[in-house]
């Protein structure tokens, strides 16, 4: 009797305790991989560490009467098709775009782009006539460029080693869309060359052949370092300012804009479209290991002992916290083990959230000047952004940052009560390992005065409004975000692991060596970012396999 | 001069030129080299470079044989602690000597080597022919870019993984991920960046020194050579070679211009007025002469000047020599250790440093160099010295950089010798702006351009112009500029000569 | 710079005054950067004054750029793929200039003040693209397009108007030549070109002379129906005139985002421009020389007699088996001619040696809905409209 009732109370258990998916962290692409589970009718839990959902993507109250972004802080790489097949504009995601953006300089000058083009072009030319020309031409080749990898966003990357005609055949396609006959009516030789040398080039060789002000490149190369381990001067770096271009805002490629209510609401949309199709979120539960049995994941153990059960497990943690920390080494190929070992996963940005009583005055932008509604700079030329590079490499933070600087609360009523302001910092470069012991609450405070200095030299009223500020280290990333080493992007953006090569060469398909175990964070193709990409690839190939028809507009 | 006196006119007589005269000499095509300076050999001397790789022996039986001695040479990692590392290129002995700090090392180090050997052996394979086009819609080139990926493929998964892997790789990455002694990294840190703009920590270093090794058959890595008797006798092999073949060279004759008649290039007309007619011209010149000027700029397209003007050519390296009235000693070095190619480059840190100085064209106080002990014409002992991240036309310029750039060197090689400075009779310094004045070469780049991935293969020099053809029917090209590149392969001049001979046959 | 002046994407020329003036609509057009009026009064009086009087338009915006240098005859003639190593100073020739690939980059005209200086005028900005040509050649570039104010005074009595203006034996001046007049006590170079296909010159001059000249020349035209003319009507009569426009007829190359939008000279009507035979290289010579041998040239630009009276605006182009052959890209219903015409772009052989059973599909707008109407089509010549007095020596005088 005793047997039967503990074999039924198990059975119950597990019963409860047991779903069609589960999936691991809660950030975007976990949210989005699991809301497109559900809708296509299977049953996802989402289990988060923290007490909060959104991973990266969130807005947190963290004083009284402002809230903050506090990791990622603008939205430009979600995909439109994931926002309208998750009808996220239902739950609540409104994406403002952003004015203008404007490099601050030393000598009270500014250099602004602006959403309307003719202003842009104007601009320019107060630096520079040639440079205004030569913007055209650039933003048409980058445009092409963005073009050309869109629909690659949305394909899971071919087995180059397999000859099974399913992968000869995604080895086709693939190259079949890299030809742009879609979107460009094809591509010529010359335009693959191009292409090439594009994805192999420093940032600061390829705007060389366009450019001669330092200002116009400083300005452009920042969108190619942020969130790298690499400087304007290495190769493979115009690659990441593609990366970082090929968002959209209602069309118009390479803007960029808020989300109302901050990043959270992106997540929070999510969350509803979850929910709203029978999918569940647990904040409070972190994973501590993947249970296996018989070399196949069955399910997960949390640290505050409950077991989950599922059919599928999704890890949307990165390459190296799946599996190095979750996962126990001996269920895994040891070759594959040491590869993630081998994944560059660098994190080397930090990030200030300010809550200010009041607009600061930046003297370089005239009053009204739409250059100062989106992001600001000051660093004037490649060299001073390699400086802050080479400082990285040195195990410091950079004595001369670069930063992107944004006020969401000048075009979102919902960051802060009127005429008050929340200010997003983000600093290129922070090193996770700082040189000569690490990081230390001391340390920290010492880096956020630093970065108070930087941003002062341009604002003279800036320090007198800061009501409280929020310092974040690579190493607070890391801990509370769960994101490794802090790299932003869960793993590093160069050629070795890009496409076929992510996270590990021979496993981009989303599928792990662990049978129904399944990858959907931005350490997969197309990586990092707030995309969304990622997780709805990876839903895809998790509805393949299941043999369940995919639905949607992404698809 | 009547029309096409020769069958082929080789502008320059540098290594490359002579490979490819060669070559189409013993097809019994009339073959004249013009040479700008007094004598042949372009960079391939003493002044420039000592230690040299050897031609690849593809090359050496497409000329029917060289007479030149190769002596082999170990390389030599100096420490300030006197724990150098030695490396021979017999996998064996460096297995022991390293394993004298390191057993893991030891282990990793022969992995690494046969790893990079099998990499670019498979690189190799595309070396030796034309680079195909891509979408030219010409079936022998599709045929040539399947074969490629095949032959990649045909590693076998993993090791195509691997190598997918390493292409975009930077050296530093690779180097802290297998070994732990800091001066092995920089021993093979500093032959990945060995007369390039790149850092350990920049993509494309690995690929760098696969390249290397593979434009010689695998032999340059940890082992190198030096010509017996100089530089100068391989040059003077191929000069006599030349004879044999009933070559002309004309030397001290510097090509203004190609002479251009129905839009093609049918022969070449000298400073001094001299017109020498051919039915093909092929250049050994860089790429940036030959456009613009042997070409000639109101000959091209803009579109094409656009790609030339870009094509990066600023040369890296600089060098010192030192005649010496002794023989010079080094801390813990014996007599075979001052025969071996001398580095200083003591950890990834210390040559990223340096690189950080030169992208932006500023010097470093703390050189890397590598040291290469010669006898001169006299018998006196000559200290050759060559200084990485020594930029053309460095910031304030060499007249004002060269003093500073001597001192610190010899400041750094007093560390690993004490005594040296007594020793130093001569000084000679030649930077890559002294260069390019008294070689003709532009940016005074030892390879002709930058060695990276978007000026390889299929787009080196400019694409449209990769496989030894220039814009202008007739007209070609056989030097570091070129697929392969540089280096001293003489592989350049031998595709070029393949491709003139499918040409005009 | 004032502050106001961030705040304006688009800048105001120096006849601004004047013009804004002079408008009785407040209908502004964005051309280069700058604003002109799109029409002052209607469109159709002002395209009037062109066939029956005088118009005077707002020339500013056109791209100039000035070529000076001991290289700069060289120079041009290798730029352009007309043969100009024959040119005469003080003349204007109408010239193309392609890329490698030998697709037109823009057209444009080209001032010769003398071997070593010219001016060159376009739709298109590009300076970079000269200055990399020029790498080779002694000469040096200038944009000029903020300090050259310019005019374009055509129509039957424009001459006239310019007699009164001050310049002197205007009459004389062959079409495509220019002369450096000083009127009222500053330099005004007068050039006899214009894009109506019509009797007609251009004025160019200092921006600090721009409002006099001006009203000089409205005071100097007000008896010959002088009226201010705004860029509607330059459409209407540069269709007539079958002259193309860059980006509106084809895309400039360098412009184009598909590479399968650049087009050769063969494709839009250009070839007369091409002299393959030119002595000396000029950009693209090569490729032109290929396509021409080849015949590999895809497309071609026509002039279309359509019937009915609804103007083909955007038309798709069909053969008799209602297959896609082209596209309309400018149309009008002609005053003059009373006729519906266009310039179309179509699939060869269609437009050479297909001439017959052309059809237009046009969208006609009534009232909310649309009409399909399927109009049959005549391949005839561009140049619709060409009168007499365009071309005659000595000009037409009203005295």
């Amino acid at each position: 009797m005793d047997i039967i009732c503990v074999i039924s109370n198990i059975y119950r258990f597990m019963a409860k305790n047991s779903h069609d998916v589960i999936v691991i962290g809660a950030g975007h692409n976990g949210l989005t991989a699991a809301s497109y589970m559900a809708k296509a009718g299977l049953d996802v839990l989402v289990l988060e560490k923290n007490e909060w959902i959104g991973g990266a993507a969130v807005s947190r109250e963290l004083f009284p009467g402002w809230k903050y972004s506090n990791c990622s802080y603008v939205c430009s790489l979600l995909r439109p098709e994931i926002m309208r097949d998750l009808e996220l504009y239902k739950y609540g995601l409104q994406v403002i775009p952003y004015e203008g953006s404007a490099t601050m300089m030393r000598n009270g000058d500014y250099y602004a782009h602006y959403h309307d083009h003719d202003m842009t072009i104007k601009s320019i030319r107060r630096h520079s006539l040639k440079d205004a020309e030569a913007y055209e031409r650039y933003s048409r080749d980058v445009l092409r460029q963005c073009k050309i990898i869109k629909p690659l966003l949305k394909m899971t990357p071919p087995d180059l080693t397999s000859f099974k005609p399913k992968d000869i055949f995604g080895a086709l396609e693939f190259a079949k869309y890299f030809a742009a006959k879609d979107e460009l009516g094809g591509l010529g030789e010359k335009e693959i060359y191009d292409t090439i040398r594009f994805y192999t080039m420093s940032i600061r060789d390829y705007l060389d052949e366009y450019f001669e002000s330092d200002i116009t490149k400083a300005h452009l190369a920042g969108s190619a370092i942020i969130g790298t381990a690499l400087g304007p001067c290495s190769p493979g770096s115009a690659y990441v300012l593609l990366h970082h271009y090929m968002g959209e805002v209602d069309g118009s490629v390479g803007s960029w804009g808020y989300s109302r209510g901050g990043m959270g609401s992106i997540t929070k949309a999510m969350t509803g479209c979850l929910k709203a199709h029978g999918g569940d979120v647990k904040p409070n539960n972190q994973v501590a290991n993947v249970i296996v049995k018989n070399g196949k994941a069955i399910g997960v153990a949390t640290t505050n002992g409950d077991e989950y059960y599922a059919k599928k497990i999704v890890s949307n943690l990165d390459v190296k916290r799946t599996f190095l920390t979750i996962t126990e080494e001996k269920s895994l190929p040891s070759d594959f083990v040491q590869k993630v070992k081998n994944f560059k996963i660098r994190g080397s940005s930090g990030k200030l959230n300010i809550a200010l009583d009041g607009l600061p005055d930046f003297p370089c932008i005239p009053e009204g000047d739409p250059g100062g509604g989106g992001d600001m700079h000051f660093t004037e030329s490649i060299e001073e952004m390699e400086g802050a590079y080479d400082d990285w490499k040195r195990g410091e933070w950079s004595k001369n940052p670069y930063v992107d600087m944004c006020i969401p609360s000048k075009s979102d009523p919902t960051m802060a009560s009127p005429g008050k302001h929340y200010m997003s910092v983000f600093i290129q470069y922070v090193p996770f390992n700082l040189a000569n012991g690490g990081w230390n609450e001391e340390r920290k405070q010492a880096f956020g005065k630093h970065i108070i200095e930087c941003i002062s030299a341009f604002s003279p009223n800036f320090k007198d409004l800061i009501n409280h500020y929020e310092v974040r280290t690579p190493l607070d990333l890391h801990n509370e975000v769960g994101l490794t080493e802090g790299n932003i992007f869960q793993g590093e953006l160069t050629m070795d692991q890009l496409m076929f090569n992510r996270p590990v060469t021979g496993y981009a398909q989303y599928r792990t060596p662990l049978k129904n175990m399944y990858m959907c964070s931005s350490s997969t193709h197309p990586g990092g970012g707030v995309m969304g990409a990622p997780g709805a690839n990876a839903a895809r190939e998790l509805l393949l396999d299941m043999n369940i028809p995919q639905k949607g507009n992404y698809y | 001069m009547s029309q096409s006196d020769y069958d082929v006119i080789v502008i320059g007589g540098g290594h490359n030129g002579l490979v490819c005269a060669n070559i189409l000499a013993k097809k019994n095509k009339k073959v004249i080299i013009v040479e700008a300076r007094s004598t042949c050999g372009g960079l391939l001397d003493d002044q420039i470079i000592n230690c040299v790789p050897n031609f690849s022996t593809e090359v050496v039986n497409a000329l029917g044989g060289l007479s030149v001695k190769y002596k082999p040479k170990s390389t030599i990692a100096l420490s300030e602690t006197g724990q150098h590392i030695r490396l021979t290129g017999n996998q064996h002995i460096d297995h022991r000597s390293i394993a004298t700090f390191s057993e893991s090392d030891a282990d990793r180090y022969v992995e690494f080597h046969n790893k990079m050997s099998l990499f670019s052996k498979t690189l190799g394979s595309f070396m030796m022919s034309s680079p195909p086009r891509v979408m030219n819609h010409n079936y022998s080139d599709y045929f040539k870019l399947f074969k490629l990926g095949m032959n990649v493929r045909f590693l076998g998964k993993k090791n195509f993984n691997e190598f997918a892997r390493m292409i975009g790789l930077n050296i530093a990455d690779e180097l802290e991920d297998n070994f732990e002694n800091t001066l092995l990294q920089g021993l093979i840190a500093h032959d990945s960046i060995i007369g390039s703009n790149l850092g350990p920590r920049s993509p494309g270093t690995v690929i760098n020194l696969m390249y290397r090794m593979a434009n010689h058959d695998n032999s340059i890595f940890g082992g190198n050579y030096e010509i017996e008797g100089g530089c100068n006798q391989l040059t003077d092999a191929l000069v006599s070679l030349a004879e044999k073949n009933k070559i002309k060279i004309i030397t001290s004759a510097k090509v203004s211009k190609c002479i251009i008649q129905d839009d093609r290039a049918v022969g070449v007309e000298l400073e001094n007025g001299e017109q020498i007619y051919g039915k093909s011209v092929v250049s050994n010149a860089d790429p940036k002469s030959t456009y613009f000027n042997l070409l000639g700029s109101e000959n091209l397209d803009t579109d094409v000047k656009r790609r030339v003007k870009h094509y990066r050519s600023k040369g890296r390296v600089a060098k010192l020599i030192l005649d010496l009235n002794s023989i010079p000693s080094f801390n813990n070095c014996d007599e075979s250790d001052l025969e071996s190619r001398m580095i200083i480059a003591p950890s990834i840190d210390y040559i990223e440093e340096n690189y950080n100085r030169s992208k932006f064209d500023k010097l470093s106080d703390e050189p890397i160099i590598e040291l290469s002990l010669q006898e001169n014409s006299e018998g006196m002992k000559r200290l050759n010295v060559q200084v990485q991240y020594a930029s053309y036309k460095v910031q304030h310029g060499w007249d004002e950089a060269k003093d500073q750039c001597i001192n610190s060197v010899i400041k750094l090689i007093k560390k690993y010798s004490p005594e040296i400075e007594k020793s130093i009779e001569g000084k000679k310094f030649i930077s890559p702006d002294d260069v390019e004045l008294d070689y003709n070469v532009s940016g005074g780049h030892w390879h002709h351009g930058e060695i990276q991935i978007d000026q390889l293969f299929m787009l080196r020099p400019i694409p449209g112009a990769s496989q030894y053809k220039t814009h202008l029917d007739g007209l070609y090209m056989c030097g570091a500029g070129s697929h392969p590149g540089g280096g001293l392969s003489g592989i350049p001049g031998k595709n070029a000569a393949q491709e003139i001979l499918k040409g005009t046959n | 710079m004032s502050k106001d002046n961030r705040f304006i994407a688009l800048k105001k020329t120096p006849f601004h005054s004047r013009t804004s003036l002079a408008s009785r609509t407040n209908k502004w057009y964005n051309w280069n950067g700058f604003t002109v009026p799109t029409e002052y009064s209607t469109t159709e009086l002002e395209y009037t004054a062109a066939r029956n009087g005088t118009s005077v338009m707002d020339l500013t915006p056109m791209c100039k750029y000035e070529i000076k240098g001991s290289d700069a005859h060289k120079y041009i003639d290798y730029l352009v793929t007309r043969d100009l190593s024959e040119m005469n100073d003080n003349t204007v020739a109408y010239i193309i200039w392609c890329n490698e690939d030998g697709k037109v980059i823009d057209d444009g005209t080209i001032f010769k003040h003398s071997s070593e200086h010219f001016m060159l005028c376009c739709a298109v900005k590009i300076l970079n693209w000269l200055n990399d040509s020029a790498i080779g050649f002694d000469v040096t570039i200038k944009d000029v397009t903020d300090t050259i104010a310019a005019l374009s005074i055509q129509g039957p009595t424009s001459c006239s108007t310019l007699k009164n203006y001050g310049a002197d034996s205007l009459e004389n001046m062959k079409p495509f030549e220019m002369k450096e007049y000083n009127i009222n006590g500053y330099n005004v170079l007068i050039s006899r070109t214009g894009f109506t296909g019509d009797l007609g010159y251009e004025l160019w001059t200092d921006p600090q002379n721009a409002e006099t000249m001006w009203d000089s020349v409205m005071e100097a035209g007000s008896l010959l129906k002088i009226r201010p003319f705004g860029m509607n009507a330059l459409e209407m009569t540069r269709i007539e005139a079958g002259f193309i426009q860059t980006n509106t007829d084809f895309v400039a190359a360098e412009d184009a985002l598909r590479p399968v939008r650049m087009r050769s000279p063969y494709e839009i009507g250009m070839g007369w421009l091409v002299h393959l035979n030119k002595k000396n290289y000029f950009v693209g010579k090569n490729a032109l020389k290929k396509e021409k041998q080849s015949g590999t040239t895809e497309r071609c630009l026509v002039g279309l007699d359509i019937d009915g009276d609804k103007p083909a605006h955007g038309s798709v182009i069909y053969n008799e088996k209602k297959e896609d052959i082209g596209i309309v890209t400018a149309a009008l219903w002609s005053p003059t001619l009373k006729k519906s015409i266009a310039l179309a772009s179509l699939k060869r052989p269609y437009g050479i040696k297909i001439k017959d059973n052309i059809f237009a599909e046009i969208y006609h707008p009534e009232e909310i809905e649309y009409r399909k109407i399927w109009a049959k089509c005549k391949i005839v010549k561009r140049q619709f409209y060409s009168p007499e007095r365009r071309n005659n020596v000595p000009a037409d005088l009203y005295e």
